[in-house]
């Protein structure tokens, strides 16, 4: 097996071959497309956020923001393109070029143009949504590269993380709502609901409360009992599973949530002026904005600017007195209406005839009251996960839900 | 009974091409006892998991080796995807797995080259590292890297081969082989490499389980066992047999080394013709929370993986234990009763790598 002379072939072989080099400097390698060379960067497109020095590896990417600069040091770049996959806004990319050779510690700055804009407004900017257009879709979490915005559908809270914000952006141009702005008014404190133990009970405050009845309605567990005209609010202990629903649905924001004892052991006040009334608009003042019809927790009031009406339904109106304090005209009285002179509650039967109910899940209690009147059992309503689902294969359009709903929140689409 | 005598060997050394020190304890040209001590070249790469973002460790971890750098990070992401129960796109496996393969395939050429600059073999050397070249260029048009290739990702891999530049790679490899079975009949029946190899470094079937031998060092001693048989990545839907030496000296590891070449282009041709369409990597969200344990069959055999994660974006812990460091007892017990000569030979057949050793 051992033998002599095993390599000739191959010897004689490369006698007659072109050399495996290449004549480098006069000749020089082509790169394959995907080579890793160098990282260049389309400077009028950065927006400074910083988030490639953080993914650096090697520490190699400084961004300052106030002096509008992103430097790399390219004998500390490592080419491994972390930087390049994370960036926001694509302006990073890789050239199959390597860098010239140096003996010395190279550092490439770039400033941006207009850079100082940012340092006269103090740099960075977060975004803050308007939560009466959020529809709490979670999309703008989900595409934000830091994971700083956290979304609850469940508790309709929008939370951002102001140490991870890195004011890329992303989340204003993702919104489908358009409701995120950058350096929008941050004062305004997100609706979430309160930091309460596990076993904490709901609290009215009788002096704020407006006897609605939204809260008993919202309660999965009809553990609130209401009379109106007694005045009374009692919470049923052993029904309550403390979700914490009643405090969202109040739209007077007079609920607690306090551990039990002191639920318990506050005496049910009666509040004196109380008085069973319906809102009037006075048409002379009213300017039509439709300000009270988008606040009324109801959808009890319809306003058409177009027509000049003023409606209001009699039979959803809690009388909870929203209306009242959300015109910017002062035009509406609370003990100007009366039952017998509302307007007669209207239902809309203009739609399609092929359209489909679709609940707003945002004013829907999921009460289950579609679902049971629904002919054709299309509906499925799951109170415990908060869904509403139309079959629309089993759909005949009839309407009966729309007509049905306690909350109005089904519209015909 | 001769003068003994200890020679220092190492960690700088003409013949040797890993910084590792040996105190040789010689009688006259015979090596009794070999003290290996290591610690020259660590980077503290396993601390630097509590300072980066688990995400971006990834490129710290493949740094630990610039021959199974795709190992590394594969073993990183595969050891968080086990942590965060992320099932990753079939088409994702079976680029891990070609590009497992090609790691193989040019780590065994650098060996085969290394060896053959050991006994002096310069221009079989050279044949080898040019094949290999042509495998860092299909490795540098496939990632865009030659050494470090950063291709892995949490949830996949970064990029994607099509089907042309799949074929290509077929082609170049179909030909290669037919250069690779020239070169390594050189090794394989040359009288020289065998005077070299036969007999020399013996280390027995007990030795190597006693030693805990891992990879073509414990295979050249008859052992059956290959990690890839596991099934991780696509290796579980892939035909292979584990190759296995019998003599268990220093040839017969070059022997199972040029035998899993020619099955790494076997198994990469399987993997081209079974690769699935589809996309290459999935999204990854949130830290992960657990630990987990990956092996992988390296080059050089058996690398074992820890992670633990506490909910954090940073690790807890990062652990590697790299096969060389497996390997090191084997390496002793082989060295006791060589020739002096021998040595560097010697360390060169367990396919040292002391910069993943020392991490």
């Amino acid at each position: 097996m051992n033998k002599y002379g095993s390599f000739s072939g191959g010897i004689l072989g490369s006698l007659f071959k072109k050399p495996a080099t290449k004549g480098y400097p006069f000749v020089q390698r082509e790169y394959p497309e995907r080579t890793r060379g160098s990282i260049v960067i389309d400077i009028d497109g950065c927006i400074l956020c910083g988030l490639c020095e953080k993914k650096c590896p090697s520490a190699a990417i400084k961004v300052d923001r106030n002096a509008g600069t992103w430097s790399i040091d390219r004998m500390g770049c490592v080419q491994c393109e972390n930087c390049v996959v994370g960036c926001p806004k694509k302006v990073l990319s890789t050239d199959v070029h390597y860098t010239p050779p140096s003996t010395e510690r190279t550092v490439d700055t770039f400033k941006k143009a207009g850079a100082e804009i940012s340092e006269a407004t103090g740099g960075a900017s977060m975004p803050n949504a308007d939560l009466d257009k959020c529809v709490f879709c979670g999309l703008c979490a989900k595409n934000c590269p830091q994971g700083a915005l956290q979304v609850d559908r469940a508790s309709k809270s929008w939370k951002l993380d102001e140490t991870l914000c890195v004011s890329c952006g992303l989340c204003v141009e993702k919104c489908p709502k358009k409701c995120i702005e950058m350096g929008a008014d941050t004062t305004k404190a997100p609706v979430t609901l309160p930091q309460y133990d596990i076993d904490d009970l709901p609290l009215a405050d009788a002096s704020a409360c407006v006897y609605c009845g939204l809260c008993a309605s919202a309660c999965p567990q009809g553990a609130i009992e209401m009379d109106r005209d007694a005045k009374t609010w009692v919470i049923n202990e052993d029904k309550c599973i403390h979700c914490g629903i009643c405090y969202y649905k109040c739209p007077k924001k007079c609920i607690k949530m306090v551990d039990a004892e002191t639920a318990t052991a506050q005496p049910e006040e009666k509040k004196a002026e109380a008085a069973v009334s319906l809102p009037k608009a006075d048409l002379d003042n009213c300017v039509f904005c439709t300000l009270c019809a988008k606040n009324c927790p109801q959808g009890a009031l319809t306003v058409d600017r177009a027509s000049k009406t003023w409606k209001l339904d009699a039979e959803s109106c809690v009388s909870c007195g929203l209306c009242v304090d959300k015109c910017p005209k002062k035009c509406i009285d609370m003990s100007a209406g009366s039952a017998a002179e509302a307007n007669e509650p209207e239902f809309k039967r203009g739609y399609e005839v092929d359209a489909t109910p679709e609940a707003d899940t945002d004013l829907c209690v999921f009460c289950g009251i579609c679902q049971k009147a629904c002919p054709q059992d299309a509906i499925t309503v799951d109170r415990e996960n908060k869904t509403w689902v139309i079959d629309e294969d089993k759909c005949i359009h009839c309407a009966i839900c729309a007509y049905k709903c306690p909350k109005k929140c089904i519209d015909m689409r | 009974m001769s003068k003994r005598s200890i020679v220092p060997f190492g960690p700088q050394h003409p013949v040797l091409p890993e910084p590792i020190h040996l105190d040789l304890v010689l009688e006259d040209e015979k090596v009794v006892e070999a003290i290996p001590s290591i610690g020259f070249i660590h980077r503290g790469l396993e601390k630097l998991v509590d300072k980066r973002n688990y995400k971006d460790y990834l490129y710290v971890i493949e740094r630990i080796c610039g021959i199974c750098s795709f190992m590394h990070g594969m073993g990183y992401a595969e050891g968080i995807e086990r942590i965060m129960d992320v099932e990753i796109p079939d088409r994702a496996k079976y680029l891990r797995t070609i590009w497992c393969e090609m790691s193989r395939l040019h780590s065994h050429l650098l060996w085969l080259g290394l060896l053959a600059d050991a006994f002096g073999f310069e221009s079989l050397f050279m044949h080898c590292w040019r094949m290999r070249e042509t495998i860092l260029d299909m490795f540098e048009a496939s990632t865009g890297g030659r050494v470090i290739f950063s291709v892995n990702k949490i949830g996949g891999v970064l990029k994607d081969m099509d089907s042309a530049m799949l074929k290509s790679f077929v082609e170049m490899f179909d030909k290669m082989e037919e250069e690779v079975k020239t070169l390594t009949n050189v090794f394989l029946k040359d009288y020289t490499v065998g005077s070299r190899l036969r007999g020399v470094g013996i280390l027995t079937k007990e030795d190597a389980i006693l030693n805990g031998a891992v990879g073509p060092m414990m295979r050249a001693a008859g052992i059956e066992q290959d990690t890839r048989k596991l099934g991780y990545a696509a290796y579980g839907d892939l035909d292979f047999d584990i190759i296995t030496g019998k003599d268990c000296d220093s040839f017969a590891r070059c022997e199972v080394r040029i035998n899993e070449i020619f099955q790494s282009f076997n198994i990469i041709r399987q993997a081209v013709d079974k690769i699935p369409q589809g996309p290459v990597s999935v999204d990854v969200k949130g830290n992960p929370n657990g630990e987990a344990f990956v092996r992988l069959e390296q080059p050089r055999g058996e690398a074992v993986f820890y992670f633990r994660g506490d909910g954090t974006e940073h690790l807890n812990r990062a652990r590697v234990r790299t096969p060389t460091f497996a390997n090191i007892p084997s390496l002793v017990k082989i060295l006791e009763g060589c020739d002096y000569a021998d040595v560097p030979i010697l360390v060169l057949t367990i396919d040292p790598c002391v910069s993943c050793t020392e991490r």
